[in-house]
């Protein structure tokens, strides 16, 4: 019996790809398509970016990405993925421009849970992450009101609404309340 | 698990009256949550992980283990009564005679098998439930990614890779079983 390799797609490839409105990941030579977020969703990456963002660019310590942002986990076959927001810090950042996806993880990866989302595919998300490389991972809920962060696959940390995320030794001394980050401040749940 | 508004069951008395043949109910602060059989996938996968406990809890005479639909009273007033697909309570906290409600208080150990469209946000908010009520080891074996999670509390949250094995701690002392052992198709 054989088996029919499906093609593979490679990073340049899915660079040159133009279709708005639809972000895509390759994950091992194989197109994900990720439908747009829901406006919630985005309000929380919104919050998220505004706080971490002057953070780190008024400590000089790195660069913070927004979405859709590429991050080229591995080569042959290739997997680019994309977090909603991401930081990478300054001794990591190439010093002049290109045009490609980010050559390797980011130090920090932001996942914003959808309603939607399935425990499988955030929880292989976060790994994918952390196997890479990635130092601190993220996954905010933000119709549970909780974060769970992930340090290793065997150090992690369920947070509920009145704790702090912290930076940690990834963005030192950086930390924001998880009540914060969401719509309506310490509002009701929107889905309930 | 879809929400079913019911303004008429809102206590786990009203629960346990509840005939509707093919489908497990629970109650989260006085709503009634509706949930569709499981899948053989799912079934199957449970059915292993819960004969080794149940063995391994009689052998050792540790206490008791339930299978799923089992209803423990997690709060009363709003009431919340759960159903973890496995769970175990010991010796100590077990009820010395019959009664026909369900268990007052959290299982010693709650098993959770995903199914392939439980949503990220479900999944936590119950794992974090049984800890909160007071639970003290939590799995959530996941049989599409051959992977499991064990929660001991809101601090002390790993990640299992099909290589690793599932232990009972000082929940079920002794026991353990490599995760690949649990899905169809391993050697």
């Amino acid at each position: 019996m054989s088996i029919m390799p499906r093609p593979t797609i490679t990073a340049d490839e899915l660079l040159s790809m133009h279709e708005p409105g639809r972000p895509t990941e390759l994950v091992r030579g194989e197109l994900r398509r990720l439908s747009p977020a829901g406006y919630w969703h985005g309000a929380v990456i919104g919050r998220l970016a505004g706080r971490i963002g002057p953070y780190a660019s008024e400590r000089n310590l790195g660069e913070t990405f927004g979405a859709e942002t590429g991050f080229m986990l591995a080569r042959n076959p290739d997997t680019v993925r994309a977090p909603d927001v991401a930081f990478v810090r300054r001794d990591r950042m190439p010093s002049e421009f290109s045009s490609g996806y980010f050559p390797g993880p980011p130090d920090l990866a932001v996942e914003i849970v959808s309603p939607n989302d399935s425990y499988t595919e955030v929880h292989e998300k976060a790994l994918s992450w952390l196997e890479h490389g990635t130092r601190l991972v993220w996954v905010i809920d933000p119709v549970g009101r909780r974060a769970a962060v992930f340090r290793r696959s065997d150090d992690v940390h369920v947070l509920g609404p009145d704790a702090q995320l912290t930076g940690d030794d990834v963005l030192p001394g950086f930390a924001v309340q998880l009540s914060d980050l969401f719509p309506g401040g310490t509002g009701t749940n929107p889905a309930t | 698990m879809s929400i079913m508004p019911n303004p008429s069951i809102t206590t786990a008395e009203d629960l346990l009256s509840i005939r509707e043949p093919g489908f497990r109910h629970e109650l989260v602060r006085g709503e009634l949550r509706r949930m569709s059989p499981a899948g053989h996938w799912h079934g199957g996968v449970g059915m292993v992980l819960a004969e080794l406990i149940s063995r391994h809890v009689r052998e050792h005479r540790l206490g008791r283990a339930y299978m799923a639909e089992t209803g423990f009273v997690l709060s009363r007033n709003p009431d919340t009564v759960l159903a973890p697909d496995i769970s175990f309570v010991r010796q100590e906290r077990l009820p010395r005679a019959f009664s026909p409600g369900y268990f007052p208080g959290p299982p010693d150990l709650a098993v959770e098998i995903t199914s392939p469209n439980d949503t990220y946000t479900e999944v936590h908010e119950k794992a974090s439930s049984w800890l909160e009520h007071g639970t003290r080891l939590v799995w959530v074996v996941d049989p599409v990614a051959r992977r499991a999670t064990v929660y001991r509390s809101r601090d002390d949250v790993r990640l299992l890779g099909p290589d690793d094995e599932l232990t009972g701690d000082d929940v079920l002392p002794e026991f353990t079983v490599p995760l690949r052992d649990l899905f169809p198709g391993s050697s």
